[in-house]
């Protein structure tokens, strides 16, 4: 009787449970189809094809927020240019370059947006562009390889009681060498990721971070800064002309915190 | 000065008068009606009114308003128009009454004007022609120039007018007053052939949008700005013309801003359907330094003017050094494309108010009938200088260039091809090789920015743009590797020791193998298997003491036990028990006699004391 | 140094002293509180006052300095230095300090500017004069006196550069108000940012309260001449006018001596663009840029060459300007 009843509230217990496990895998894949980057992204392209360059962006800004991709960042960024938002189709290029610096397209749009719009491209520092030579998850990944390659090579045979080969030892010199080279860049990834460019037209550069503060001057939609710290829902940025105060929403990173929309 | 003194004075009336009549005076409910207040005055002094004294029934608004200077005796006399649209929805007779309006700031009163509205108005009514503002098509690109016609036909009786000052008003376009024609010839209106005025200039908006033209002038009698072509029979009137301002109705124009995407190289505003005839060298054969022309013909297919098609910015090509088309053969219009019927024409002047009685006959401009054959709508030459500076050169550069068909929606190339040429030893002039050098160290020619088209595809993707090193995750898995050669590093450094010091192993052998074989001789203990039991105590003891000598556990005896064990038990109670186990074991292993290991068992709490002993000394 | 009350019209000057007063006990709290401030910043440095100013908490002490010193320009620099430091501890203070530093710039504008008042009544009684001269040249116009005619030239030509020199105070009052305003502006605006940063501080509250208040009163005194200046421009051009008729009808031995050096007739407008005069209403459709490129290829387009005819109107080319005088 026990084991009865037993068996009986576990069949109720477990049965619901069944049927869910049976009707999940197709609930997921029905969510998955209806808002899959790439169902994201081919509608962004057919609206904008259609010229409806309001919809195209939203479409691109959902796909990349489920996930960052160069090409549906260059396409948000062409379809922002089309709205006339110089800012966020510039933040867009950039974050498409930061991703993948081999996308020559991403690069010739900022170029082509900086020379129509007069705005000028951030001035970076020797690390910074090397870094820019690779994309920037490659870094990370090839300067830990390096090390830990590097580490390997030189004590693994030693701990394992093996003669150390000549092969070894230049590979552990090549990994060092990778190891070191690697460290400018990855410094400049950090740098870089601090770098922002104005969203809106006009955006007042405060001297203080207040509501009334007095405007030091105004920046143009992509014009570039560094974000230097935050205070409140303000944010201290550098220019090439001062240093002043901007209001978070009104700086774009390329590198958005955790949590904050893409683009 | 004798010009300027030449001209007639103008005449400011010391008490400016106003007349004021709506054009038709007589129309039905729903039609438009003009309401037209004229002053012989300059339009600068009028101070017109915001809303005109109209009763309530009485639709109005404002329409066109302008200026003109009419011959009054020796001197020229000031007369503005003002213009309102007006429509009544109802039968019956409707008064604009008299107002006043300020006139060089006296007050000048506009007469009352009655407009009568009925169901059927008389034929005839009408003393005054329509001007019609005609286009071709209303939805263009930004750039795109387009022919307008103004359009006003004859009274009955084949009398027409010229149109005086004509001009387009709106906003967001440029028009061609240069390049403005105008005509009169034989139109077909409900059936019935009258001469009509026609006026056409090229349009050309420069904004996007809804932009809306619409067209005025004066009716100017027998006086035409600038030459004319009649055609056909027609009667203009003599006699000094009545000006009367006219207005069309306006034109809703839909214009888009060219795209960007897909811009070709060498655009330089084109916009329409054309073809690049092949381009002509005076000669092939050429000399190093030595100029020469190359002409290209550009040919117009399209429905739209050719207006004024700019010619390519020419190329930079080390081989060569080319010259722009600073001067070009003008386009020469055509026609546009419909069959003119030309008959033998007759061209009368009449007095004002008098019929036709076959003056003064102009001789017929084109005998018999033909038609004007459509497809080609102008032809324009660019000419550009090209110099050769190697004898590399094998033919001269092709010249980017591209057009918009506004069509298709999308860029054409019209590339001027290359021509093969010989080029033959010669120098190149010392001017011309300073400039080429300098253009070759300037660097490379900055090739035209365009916006490039949408992705393929998604490209490169990641999980954030936040990078690995920034992320939570990150140092965890840089300590994986780390956690691992750590791991490594200790395990080799316990080795090493291990094998610096054997009697560290040898004990941990041996206490292993003392706690085996103390588990076996409790299990025997427990099944009271006494032999086991007894082979299992000795084993033990054996084991527990083979490290101290060192020794091999089975070459042990009991003698090799007690120095082990404390002072007092070597001789005590525990000895007596190694004794007796390796008495018993001994005597059943290697003697006759038989033997009872079953004694031994109570024996196993003195045993395990003694065990505990020697695995302390462990 | 305290405010002027003479700016202040007669109507409210009981009202708005206590306001001024307050502002000066405000003026003599916040001097002694800069003063504390910059008792604190010295007692803790003491460096001569000649070095110049190197880090940002020097500039604050020398920007305290030259306030109490009165020497606005050179604190109110000071201060904006040691705020674009962006150093957090001093953010606040200079801020306060920085609202006392454009405040008392507004207070010496007002002084050094003419006051509101009597400019205000000058522009008033011009305008009353100048009605009359018009209600005289009108009936003058109205009738054939020749003697009657003069007598309003003459007046009307008086009445007209009273109303001038007048409209000309009024607008220079304007100027200089206006500048007071966006001085005081900013400095309730600084008062209010060191609010901000600091919520305790309630005398930087106070301060931007007191403030706005006398804003408020400065904006009611700058309409109340913008009102002004905008009827003395209305009453100038139809008395330009009058006397433009005027002398039209009147022959030249009648002239009275002088009428013949008054060319003001000639200028389209005398009293200068109407205040408010805007242009056009916008245009219809959408304005896109045109880049530089495609502007050039129209005009290139457009550029005359050896075929192109000019225009030939009706009549002649431009239409010529009224001239009282005959012409060639």
């Amino acid at each position: 009787m026990k084991t009865a009843d037993m068996g009986l509230w576990l069949l109720a217990f477990r049965l619901p449970s069944a049927i869910g496990l049976l009707l999940a895998p197709s609930f997921l894949s029905l969510a998955a189809l209806a808002a899959s980057p790439d169902t994201l992204f081919q509608a962004g392209a057919t609206a904008y094809r259609a010229a409806d360059y309001t919809q195209a962006a939203e479409a691109f800004r959902q796909s990349v927020t489920l996930q960052p991709a160069s090409g549906t960042l260059q396409d948000l960024g062409n379809a922002e240019w089309q709205r006339h938002r110089t800012g966020e189709a510039i933040l867009a290029w950039e974050q498409a370059l930061w991703l993948d610096p081999f996308n020559d397209a991403a690069r010739q749009n900022l170029r082509f947006a900086r020379k129509t719009a007069q705005l000028e491209a951030p001035e970076l520092a020797w690390y910074e562009v090397i870094s820019t030579w690779l994309p920037v998850n490659w870094w990370a990944w090839i300067a830990g390889g390096s090390l830990w390659l590097a580490v390997g090579m030189g004590a693994l045979p030693g701990l394992l009681r093996r003669r150390k080969a000549t092969w070894q030892q230049a590979t552990a010199a090549l990994a060092l060498m990778v190891f070191l080279l690697s460290i400018p860049a990855l410094f400049g990834v950090q740098t870089r990721a601090r770098i922002g460019f104005a969203l809106q037209k006009d955006t007042p550069l405060r001297l203080t971070p207040t509501l009334e503060a007095q405007t030091l001057t105004r920046l143009a939609p992509g014009d570039p800064a560094r974000w230097l710290r935050s205070r409140g829902r303000y944010v201290l940025i550098r220019t090439s002309r001062a240093v002043g105060w901007v209001e978070q929403d009104q700086l774009g990173l390329t590198c958005p915190k955790a949590g904050k929309r893409i683009g | 000065m004798s010009l300027m003194t030449s001209q007639p004075q103008i005449a400011i009336a010391a008490n400016p008068t106003a007349t004021a009549a709506f054009d038709p005076p007589i129309v039905r409910p729903g039609e438009q009606a003009f309401y037209r207040v004229v002053f012989n005055a300059l339009e600068e002094s009028i101070e017109w009114p915001g809303k005109v004294p109209a009763p309530a029934q009485l639709e109005i608004r404002p329409g066109a308003h302008g200026q003109i200077l009419q011959m009054a005796g020796a001197s020229l006399e000031p007369r503005t128009s003002f213009n309102h649209r007006v429509r009544a929805a109802n039968v019956g007779m409707f008064t604009v009454p008299e107002y006043v309006v300020k006139v060089y700031g006296k007050p000048v009163t506009v007469p009352a004007a009655l407009l009568e509205v009925v169901a059927a108005p008389p034929a005839g009514v009408r003393t005054t022609p329509r001007l019609m503002l005609e286009l071709p098509v209303t939805n263009l690109y930004v750039g795109q120039a387009v022919s307008v016609r103004l359009a006003m036909p004859g009274l009955a009786g084949g009398i027409v007018q010229g149109l005086g000052q004509p001009q387009l008003t709106g906003q967001g376009f440029l028009v061609d007053l240069g390049g403005a024609r105008q005509r009169i010839e034989m139109t077909t209106t409900a059936g019935v052939s009258l001469p009509a005025f026609f006026y056409e200039t090229t349009l050309t908006p420069v904004m996007t949008g809804k932009l809306t033209v619409s067209a005025q002038g004066f009716t100017a009698g027998n006086r035409f700005s600038g030459p004319i072509v009649i055609t056909g029979s027609a009667t203009i009137p003599g006699g000094p013309p009545q000006y009367t301002l006219l207005e069309s109705d306006p034109v809703e124009l839909h214009v888009r801003a060219l795209p960007t995407e897909g811009e070709l190289p060498g655009f330089t505003g084109g916009i329409g359907r054309f073809a690049v005839g092949p381009p002509q060298l005076v000669t092939n054969v050429l000399h190093v330094g030595d100029p020469v022309r190359l002409t290209v013909t550009i040919t117009n297919h399209g429905d739209g003017p050719l207006a004024r098609l700019v010619a390519p910015p020419p190329p930079q090509v080390p081989d060569w050094q080319v010259f722009a088309a600073h001067d070009f053969t003008p386009a020469q219009p055509v026609l546009p494309p419909r069959a003119v019927v030309q008959p033998d024409v007759r061209t009368f002047i009449v007095e004002a108010g008098r019929q036709p009685t076959g003056g003064r006959a102009v001789p017929p401009v084109q005998p018999g009938a033909r038609t004007v054959p459509e497809a080609v709508q102008g032809v324009v030459a660019f000419n550009y200088t090209l110099i050769p500076l190697t004898e590399a050169a094998r033919a001269t550069p092709p010249i980017p260039f591209s057009c918009f068909d506004p069509d298709t929606g999308s860029y054409a190339d019209l590339t001027i091809p290359s021509v093969p040429v010989t080029v033959l030893p010669g120098t190149v002039p010392a001017d011309l090789q300073a400039l080429t050098q300098a253009a070759s160290t300037a660097g490379e020619a900055e090739k035209e920015l365009i916006l490039h088209g949408l992705a393929a595809s998604r490209g490169r993707t990641a999980a954030s743009l936040v990078p690995p090193q920034q992320q939570a995750w990150f140092p965890f898995i840089q300590l994986a590797p780390a956690a691992a050669f750590f791991g490594l590093w200790n395990w080799d450094r316990r080795r090493r020791y291990l094998e610096q010091h054997p009697d560290v192993v040898l004990r941990r052998r041996a206490r292993r193998a003392l706690r085996r074989q103390w588990r076996i001789l409790r299990r025997a203990a427990q099944t009271a298997d006494a032999p086991r039991f007894a082979a299992a105590a000795v084993s033990a003891l054996r084991v527990a003491c083979a490290p101290h000598y060192p020794a091999e556990p089975r070459a042990l005896v009991g003698a090799d036990v007690l120095p082990l064990l404390p002072e007092p038990d070597r001789t005590g109670r525990a000895g007596e028990v190694v004794h007796r186990f390796f008495e018993v074991t001994d005597a059943s292993n290697f003697s006759t006699a038989s033997t009872n290991p079953a004694e031994l068992l109570p024996l196993q709490s003195y045993l395990e004391r003694v065990l505990q002993q020697l695995e302390d000394r462990l | 140094m305290m405010p002027s009350l003479n700016h202040l019209s007669a109507s409210s000057r009981c009202a708005r002293s206590s306001h001024w007063t307050g502002a000066f006990r405000l003026w003599t709290l916040d001097f002694g509180l800069s003063t504390s401030l910059l008792l604190g910043a010295t007692a803790l440095a003491a460096t001569p006052e000649a070095a110049p100013p190197d880090t940002p908490r020097e500039f604050y002490n020398a920007g305290t300095r030259q306030l109490a010193a009165r020497k606005l320009r050179e604190a109110e620099a000071s201060l904006e230095s040691a705020l674009a430091s962006q150093k957090e501890q001093l953010r606040p203070p200079a801020l306060y300090n920085l609202g006392l530093v454009r405040f008392g710039q507004g207070v010496e504008q007002l002084k050094k500017g003419p006051a509101a008042k009597p400019t205000l009544e000058r522009g008033q009684s011009a305008a009353k004069q100048a009605d009359a001269a018009l209600h005289q040249a009108d009936e003058a116009l109205g009738g054939n006196d020749l003697d009657r005619m003069v007598a309003a030239y003459m007046r009307g030509r008086g009445a007209r550069k009273e109303l001038k020199a007048a409209t000309e105070a009024v607008r220079r009052a304007l100027q200089a108000h206006g500048a007071v305003l966006t001085r005081w502006e900013r400095a309730s605006g600084d008062f209010k940012s060191a609010a901000e940063l600091n919520s305790a501080d309630s005398d930087a509250r106070h301060n931007s309260e007191v403030l706005d208040r006398c804003i408020a009163k400065l904006v009611d005194s700058l309409r109340e001449m913008q009102q002004c200046l905008n009827g003395m421009c209305d009453k100038g051009n139809k008395l330009s006018e009058a006397v433009k008729q005027l002398k039209g009808r009147i022959p030249a031995p009648n002239m009275p001596p002088g009428a013949a050096g008054d060319d003001e007739e000639d200028e389209d407008q005398p009293f200068g663009p109407q205040p408010g005069q805007e242009e056009g209403p916008s245009k219809q459709g959408q304005e896109m840029t045109l880049s530089p490129e495609q502007a050039g290829w129209l005009l290139d387009a457009y550029k005359l060459d050896s075929e192109r005819r000019l225009p030939m109107g009706q009549g002649p080319a431009a239409d010529p300007k009224e001239r009282s005088r005959p012409t060639w």
